[in-house]
C-alpha cells in the first residue's frame, strides 16, 4: 500500500511547452498525492521535461490515445493500490487549486466520480468557443434526456474517481482507447456511479494545439453520438437480461 | 482456410460445370448468370472485409493491452504489483459485470490459471468482491 491514498494521473501527448509549466505548479502546492504521468508515445520531450520533477513517468511505445492513457493510470494506480485517482489536463488548462476541494469531496466516500465544472464557476475566466459551446449544449441535454441528471461541464478533463469506478474501467476493453467522455459519463450514471460536479477554473491552454482543434469537434460530436447509441443498447440489453434473473 | 479451401473447391466444381450455375441463376429468377456470379462474389468479399475489420478491432485491443503493460512494467519493482495489472480486482455492482460473457470468463479463468502457477500469496483474487 502507498503511504499517499491519492494519484494524480496526467495524460500527456505532445506537451512539452507545457507540462514543465503544469508539474512545477503541482509540484510546489505539496498535495498529499503522487504524480503520474503518461507520455502517450510523444516525439518530442514530453518524457524528458517531465522526468526532470518528482514524478513517475510512464512512456507508451507509441500513441495509444487519450482513453488508453488514462486506462494504463488506472492500471498503474490498482496495481500500486490507491483509493482515489484525479485526472488532470497536462496543457496547463486546469488549476491545481482546485485539487483539494475534489479530494475533500473524494474523501467523504458519498461520491464515486467528481467533476471539475468550468461552468459553475462564476468568476467567468473560460471563455469557449461557438462550436465549442453548441458541443457542451448538446451532451448536456442528452445525458439530461437518458439519465435525468443534470451535468453542466459533460466534457470537463478534471475528474477525481474512487478505487470502484477506475479498477472497472482498467480492465481490457472497458475504457475506449480514444475519447471516453459523455458515452461513458452515461454508462456510469446509469450504472448508479454517483456523480457530482463542482465549480473549476480553467485556463485556455498555454501552448501546442489541442486535440479537439479545428474541425475535429464535429467528428468527435459524431463519433461520441454513436458510441451513446451503442451504450444505450448495451444497457438496455443488460437490464432484458437481469430482468430474467 | 478452411473457408478459403472451400472457395476453391467451389470455383473449381463450377469451371468444371458451368451449367450447375445456369441452374441455379435460372431457379433464382435472374436472367442472366453472370450477373448472379459477381453478386455472389461481391457479397462474400463484403462479409470477409466485414470480418477482417473486426478481427483488426480485436489485435487493436490486444497490442493496445500489450504496449500498457511493457509500459507499467517497469514501475512495479514488487513482483505482487507487476501480478495485479492482469488480476484486477472486479467490482459486482456494475452492469456489465453481470452482462459479462462465458468467453469473457473463461479468459479470466485462464489468467487466474496463469498466475496460480506462481503461487504468490499475495496475489489477489479474480472473483468478484
Amino acid at each position: 500500500m502507498q503511504k499517499n491514498r491519492f494519484l494524480i494521473i496526467l495524460p500527456a501527448y505532445h506537451e512539452e511547452k507545457n507540462i514543465g509549466h503544469v508539474l512545477r505548479d503541482l509540484v510546489a502546492r505539496r498535495f498529499q498525492a503522487d504524480i503520474l504521468v503518461v507520455n502517450d508515445g510523444s516525439l518530442d520531450r514530453t518524457a524528458e521535461v517531465a522526468g526532470t520533477f518528482p514524478v513517475t513517468v510512464i512512456s507508451h511505445p507509441y500513441n495509444l490515445g487519450y482513453g488508453a492513457a488514462l486506462q494504463t493510470g488506472y492500471k498503474y494506480a490498482v496495481a500500486k493500490g490507491y483509493e482515489f485517482i484525479i485526472q488532470f489536463d497536462a496543457d496547463g488548462q486546469h488549476h491545481p487549486d482546485d485539487l483539494p476541494k475534489i479530494m475533500q469531496e473524494l474523501e467523504k466516500k458519498d461520491v464515486d466520480i467528481v467533476m471539475g465544472s468550468r461552468y459553475l464557476d462564476d468568476s467567468g475566466t473560460f471563455r469557449a468557443g461557438a462550436v465549442k459551446m453548441f458541443g457542451v449544449h448538446f451532451f448536456r441535454g442528452l445525458i439530461r434526456v437518458l439519465t435525468g441528471v443534470r451535468i453542466t461541464d459533460p466534457t470537463s478533463g478534471l475528474r477525481g474517481i474512487s478505487r470502484r469506478v477506475f479498477s472497472y474501467y482498467a480492465v481490457r476493453d472497458r475504457l475506449p482507447a480514444d475519447f471516453p467522455d459523455a458515452d461513458i459519463l452515461i454508462q456510469q450514471i446509469l450504472s448508479n456511479y454517483r456523480v457530482r460536479e463542482i465549480p473549476a477554473h480553467m485556463r485556455m491552454r498555454e501552448e501546442g494545439v489541442s486535440m479537439h482543434a479545428g474541425l475535429k469537434p464535429l467528428l468527435y460530436m459524431l463519433k461520441v453520438s454513436l458510441a451513446i447509441f451503442m451504450v444505450v443498447l448495451q444497457m438496455r440489453k443488460w437490464k432484458r437480461v437481469t430482468s430474467f434473473e | 482456410m478452411l473457408v478459403w479451401g472451400f472457395g476453391v473447391v467451389l470455383i473449381l466444381v463450377l469451371s468444371a460445370k458451368p451449367e450447375w450455375f445456369d441452374w441455379a441463376a435460372n431457379a433464382l429468377g435472374v436472367s442472366y448468370p453472370p450477373s448472379l456470379l459477381f453478386f455472389v462474389s461481391t457479397m462474400i468479399l463484403l462479409v470477409v472485409v466485414l470480418y477482417q475489420s473486426m478481427q483488426i478491432s480485436v489485435l487493436q485491443n490486444k497490442v493496445k493491452q500489450i504496449a500498457q503493460y511493457i509500459a507499467i512494467q517497469p514501475h512495479l519493482t514488487e513482483s505482487s504489483d507487476a501480478q495485479k495489472i492482469v488480476t484486477i480486482p472486479v467490482y459486482t455492482e456494475t452492469w456489465a459485470e453481470t452482462a459479462v460473457s462465458a468467453d469473457d470468463e473463461s479468459e479470466m479463468a485462464s489468467e487466474s490459471e496463469n498466475e496460480s502457477e506462481t503461487n504468490d500469496p499475495n496475489l489477489e483474487s479474480t472473483t468478484p468482491e
